[in-house]
């Protein structure tokens, strides 16, 4: 059986440790799902997270296991992340810049750990590779974006992807499809092989 | 760019996922083994999708989970102040803070014109002063906000255990 379905009955019979175990699992996935979606770091990415499993710890004794709970989790960070992203845009216009994609209220930059390997060099290259690609994803329009993060992030199917943001499947690929097609362009060609070159491997987990 | 290569620049990230049918693919295959900008085309795709990697995870707060629970316990309790709970929200501070200041004032006249009525006085005054305590404490930071959760190192201590437990069985 499914580990987080099995969390999820032990919470149902009152048993708060399930719950602190399937936020464990998840916690950081839901982070960077906000981060990665948003633009959001810091404070304003924390307390979206901090939502969606408060969110979460309510509606769970109603959760019937019809589908997977990640896609039902990811679902609610969506939806989260787009009420945020209105209210953001109606109290603080600031937070909303011109090219589209949500600034950081709170900040320049986000908390990473820096990894310790590698020269100062390395470090710098590699930073600059993360900067590019983040800007390339942000740039992609919302739809498109949503579909990448859960693709390529996520590590979700196609079929997991139609249940996170209630489209089609043939929508699905064509998002994924018109957002390849832009990042090519974005970070292929030309930069491609300098950017290629300073390339950290996938980090594990 | 010829009409093929823009044929088959648009097929490549089908291709790339397996979706073209095995005619398509030939095809396909075919120009590539002649087209060199297509082949690069195909690199790139490559290689800008890999690149992806690059972009770090955001490391959560280190104190995420106490975090949560603490919020939680807060919620709970907005939830158990009832009508009053407009002004535990932090949106609504000023303007309970603009309302006690009002009381204050229309008490103040009240106290002047009308001195031979001590007890209707009294009951505003008392009023004013239970809307301004729940307004400072609500106009106050959540750092220094009073919630015994707050103390509580870890989320299995016998009290969040009730607490939580109460609200799951809450109606
Ligand atoms: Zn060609």
């Amino acid at each position: 059986m499914d580990e987080d379905l099995e969390l999820i009955e032990r919470f149902k019979t009152g048993d708060q440790t399930a719950f602190d175990e399937l936020m464990q699992r998840h916690y950081r996935s839901v982070l960077n799902l906000v981060y990665r979606f948003t633009g959001a770091t810091g404070q304003p990415a924390e307390d979206l997270a901090q939502d969606v499993f408060l969110r979460i710890y309510r509606a769970l004794p109603r959760f019937e296991a019809r589908a997977r709970f990640f896609t039902y989790l990811y679902k609610v960070t969506m939806n989260l992340c787009l009420k945020e992203r209105a209210r953001w845009a109606r109290h603080r216009s600031r937070t909303v810049s011109l090219d589209g994609h949500w600034d950081d209220p709170e900040g320049p930059g986000p908390r990473t750990i820096p990894d310790p390997a590698g020269s100062a060099q390395d470090r710098f290259e590699r930073r600059e590779v993360a900067g590019e690609v983040r800007e390339a994803v942000m740039e992609l329009p919302e739809e498109q974006r949503a579909a990448v993060i859960l693709h390529r992030f996520h590590h979700l199917s196609y079929e997991e992807i139609t249940e996170v943001l209630g489209i089609s499947l043939p929508a699905v690929k064509s998002r994924l499809h018109r957002a390849k097609l832009s990042l090519q362009k974005r970070l292929g060609e030309g930069t491609g092989e300098s950017l290629g070159e300073t390339r950290q491997p996938e980090a594990a987990g | 760019m010829a009409t093929a290569c823009a044929q088959v620049e648009e097929l490549l990230p089908a291709y790339e996922e397996g979706d073209l049918t095995v005619e398509e693919a030939r095809r396909l295959e075919r120009h590539l083994q002649t087209c060199p900008a297509c082949r690069q085309g195909l690199a790139d795709l490559r290689s800008s999708w890999d690149l992806l990697g690059a972009w770090e995870d955001l490391e959560p707060a280190r104190a995420w989970k106490q975090d949560f629970w603490r919020n939680l316990g807060r919620d709970e309790e907005r939830r158990r102040q009832g009508p009053w709970r407009f002004l535990q929200d932090r949106r609504w501070a000023p303007v309970a803070t603009a309302a006690v200041l009002a009381l204050g004032f229309f008490a103040g006249t009240f106290w002047q014109e009308v001195p031979v009525q001590p007890t209707g006085m009294a009951a505003s005054v008392v009023i004013s002063r239970d809307v301004a305590e729940i307004a400072m404490a609500s106009a106050s930071s959540p750092e220094t906000d009073f919630f015994p959760l707050g103390e509580v190192e870890g989320p299995f201590s016998a009290e969040i255990l009730d607490q939580a437990l109460s609200s799951v069985q809450a109606p």
